[in-house]
């Protein structure tokens, strides 16, 4: 059986039990004792001689030091921890779970921990961070961080995980890919800053723009620079017979990175409902269209991803068919092109790559435990405060019996 | 251990008898009289010759010149005896009344002997045992009687009512007691002084209470321990000392006036330096009493 404290800071109040044997001592140096012939024209002072006579009795002394010591204690949180009260401590995890699909199996890891939270967010770099927060404020013997998703290639990487603690465990739990997105839906990157060419204009530190599509619907496109967050896009379809199903979903990043969610929005085709579709967590397809080459019609997803790479943009690891984006000089014949171009991509190509489950492996870890277990919600405070209570009574007995 | 006690108590008695007769030396010096009136020897006055004076004792010169017979009176004879009782008590054993307790009686019990008078001491052990050094006279004696003092230890002594009843019993004569004590108990005491006084005796209450039980020391709060009692008090003496001095002093000076009106002498000893000042200025003013009586 051991005892440790909650707030080991407030230990230092124990020093206060030196105040009590400090002034123990000073007393016994000030009052010697002296042998006189006779006491009987002597009689003591009121009240200072009392005051001393009670700083220099012995029992008085060990009952303030035992007084002082219990209420630093009772102020640091102590918790006696038992066999009993350890076992269990060490069989509590605290869990926090990152969940990028499949949100039955997030539930399934919830049980059978002392804490667990979930943590769904459009990125899942942020969802991570806030969950390593979360996870550094949890007291547990063991943390651990299970990321549920289906690991699209480039939507996971070691330097998410820096910010964990050494000792929290990393599990990494696949979930199928959600299903694939409708052939006919279009996802679009924007790289931003967006262009001053563009028909944008400056509203409220926002810049807006519009454009036009050749299949007689015209878009308004809306971007904002100022958060980093992803935009949906509003259709603004004036043809009641074009295909329902056809959204567009430009994704701004003011940041310069790489953009990492996609959300898609549809149009009812009377114009009265906009509906947001899903959250892609990564944009299924995105191409970037060369300026030139969208002037010159129709092109190649191949050809204009090459001509991507060779303007120096940063492709993503997957190559091909993952998100990139495309320098949209606001012309529309650059969003023309490359509408058509993500047209013709059959749907099995929209699909990213998934990670192997050996890198998966490789970024795992076991949680380790993490000093002493944790005993949360089991602080034996109140019962050195009646300690204090007690010990403060004893001392006024004495106080007043030994006085 | 008894061989070193043999070798150390006769060099002690030693200094306390060359202490007493210094002291006593200086006494006579400055008084030619002693506490007990006049000496064997001595003359006191002429008085008309009368039927059956010892015709050694008429003054011849002086009936030739009155043209009567006169007799020389001498004050009193050689034999008058004194008892000195000692208190014993631990209070007695405090600070520096051991040495004024033995060095007063060394003195007073010199001064008697000297001038031909006996003396003697007694003390009541704790356990009622008496301690007594008979009352006789002679150069002799005193040396033996000083070295008793010299040997004296201060263990605590009988009640003081009983010391002064054993000294009554021990006195049937007329006697001169000295009583040495500091009076703590004088309550206990008083009823025995006044049966000596009133039986005839010579009763001196020589107090022994020394500046020092007088005034409290210059020191912080501490904690007293009554010698006898081993009752404790605890007090800051700076703010108790101008008090228990006044109460002190009202108490010696209340003590001192009951005992005189009882017809008991009186003489405070308040410490060594000054023992032969006080006891011829007691002795002084006891003579001059006398003489006006």
């Amino acid at each position: 059986m051991r005892v440790f404290v909650e707030s080991i800071p407030a230990l230092w109040w124990l020093l206060g039990a030196l105040v009590p044997v400090a002034l123990h001592l000073l007393a016994r140096a000030r009052t010697d004792q002296q042998v006189w012939p006779s006491i009987r024209f002597l009689e003591a002072s009121p009240l200072s001689l009392r005051r001393w006579a009670t700083l220099r009795d012995p029992a008085l002394l060990v009952a303030r030091v035992a007084l002082v010591c219990m209420a630093a204690l009772a102020v640091a949180g102590p918790v006696v921890v038992t066999p009993g009260r350890e076992r269990a401590a060490r069989q509590q995890v605290a869990r926090a779970i990152v969940s990028d699909g499949g949100s039955g199996l997030a539930d399934d890891e919830r049980r059978d921990v002392a804490a667990s939270a979930v943590f769904v967010r459009p990125s899942l770099r942020d969802a991570v961070e806030e969950a390593t927060r979360w996870l550094a404020g949890q007291s547990a013997f063991r943390h651990e961080l299970v990321v549920v998703s289906p690991f699209r290639r480039g939507r996971v990487d070691a330097g998410m995980f820096a910010g964990l603690a050494p000792a929290t465990g990393l599990r990494l739990v696949r979930v199928p890919p959600d299903a694939a997105v409708p052939e006919r839906e279009l996802v679009v990157a924007v790289r931003e800053p967006m262009p001053a060419s563009s028909q944008g204009a400056v509203d409220g530190g926002r810049d807006r723009a519009s454009m036009a599509l050749p299949n007689d619907s015209e878009y308004s496109v809306q971007a904002d620079t100022n958060d980093g967050g992803p935009r949906a896009v509003e259709e603004d379809e004036d043809d009641p017979d074009a295909p329902w199903p056809v959204a567009v979903t430009v994704v701004s990043d003011p940041t310069g990175r790489w953009s990492r969610h996609v959300e898609r929005w549809r149009l009812a085709p009377d114009r009265t409902e906009r509906r947001l579709v899903g959250e892609t967590p990564m944009s299924p397809l995105a191409l970037t269209v060369d300026a030139a080459a969208a002037a010159a019609g129709p092109v190649d997803p191949q050809a204009l991803l090459h001509a991507v790479a060779a303007q120096g943009i940063r492709l993503p690891p997957s190559g091909l068919l993952s998100e990139t984006t495309f320098p949209w000089e606001g012309r529309p014949e650059s969003l023309t092109a490359a509408v058509a171009a993500a047209a013709a991509l059959p749907v099995s190509q929209w699909e990213p790559e998934l990670m192997s489950d050996t890198e998966l492996r490789a970024l795992e870890r076991e949680p380790r435990p993490e000093g002493t277990p944790a005993v949360t919600g089991l602080s034996d405070r109140s019962w050195f405060w009646a300690m204090v209570l007690i010990l403060m009574m004893a001392e006024s007995w004495l106080r007043e019996t030994r006085a | 251990m008894a061989a070193t006690a043999r070798v150390q108590v006769p060099r002690l008695a030693n200094d306390l008898l060359w202490v007493a007769r210094h002291t006593a030396a200086g006494i006579r010096a400055g008084l030619h009289r002693t506490a007990a009136q006049g000496g064997a020897v001595e003359f006191s006055h002429l008085r008309p010759y009368r039927p059956g004076d010892d015709l050694k004792h008429i003054d011849w010169k002086g009936s030739a010149r009155t043209s009567r017979l006169l007799t020389r009176v001498f004050t009193r004879s050689a034999t008058h005896e004194a008892l000195l009782v000692l208190d014993g008590s631990l209070s007695m054993a405090w600070g520096e009344k051991p040495a004024l307790l033995r060095t007063a009686a060394a003195v007073l019990a010199t001064l008697l002997l000297e001038q031909g008078d006996a003396a003697g001491w007694l003390l009541v052990t704790p356990e009622g045992h008496r301690r007594l050094y008979p009352v006789r006279g002679g150069a002799f004696h005193l040396s033996g009687l000083v070295a008793g003092l010299a040997r004296l230890e201060l263990q605590g002594t009988a009640e003081t009512a009983q010391l002064l009843h054993t000294a009554g019993q021990l006195r049937q004569r007329r006697s001169t007691i000295m009583v040495f004590s500091d009076f703590y108990d004088d309550e206990a005491m008083r009823p025995g002084l006044r049966q000596l006084a009133a039986r005839g005796h010579d009763v001196v209450a020589v107090h022994l209470l020394t500046d020092g039980e007088r005034t409290l020391p210059e020191t912080g709060a501490a904690e007293y321990v009554d010698a006898e009692t081993g009752q404790r008090v605890t007090l800051e003496p700076g703010r108790v000392r101008s008090a228990v001095a006044r109460r002190v002093e009202a108490w010696r000076v209340a003590l001192e006036r009951d005992l005189r009106r009882a017809g008991i002498d009186y003489v405070q000893l308040p410490r060594l330096s000054t023992l032969a000042r006080d006891l011829e200025g007691f002795l002084r003013r006891r003579e001059a009493r006398e003489a006006g009586a």
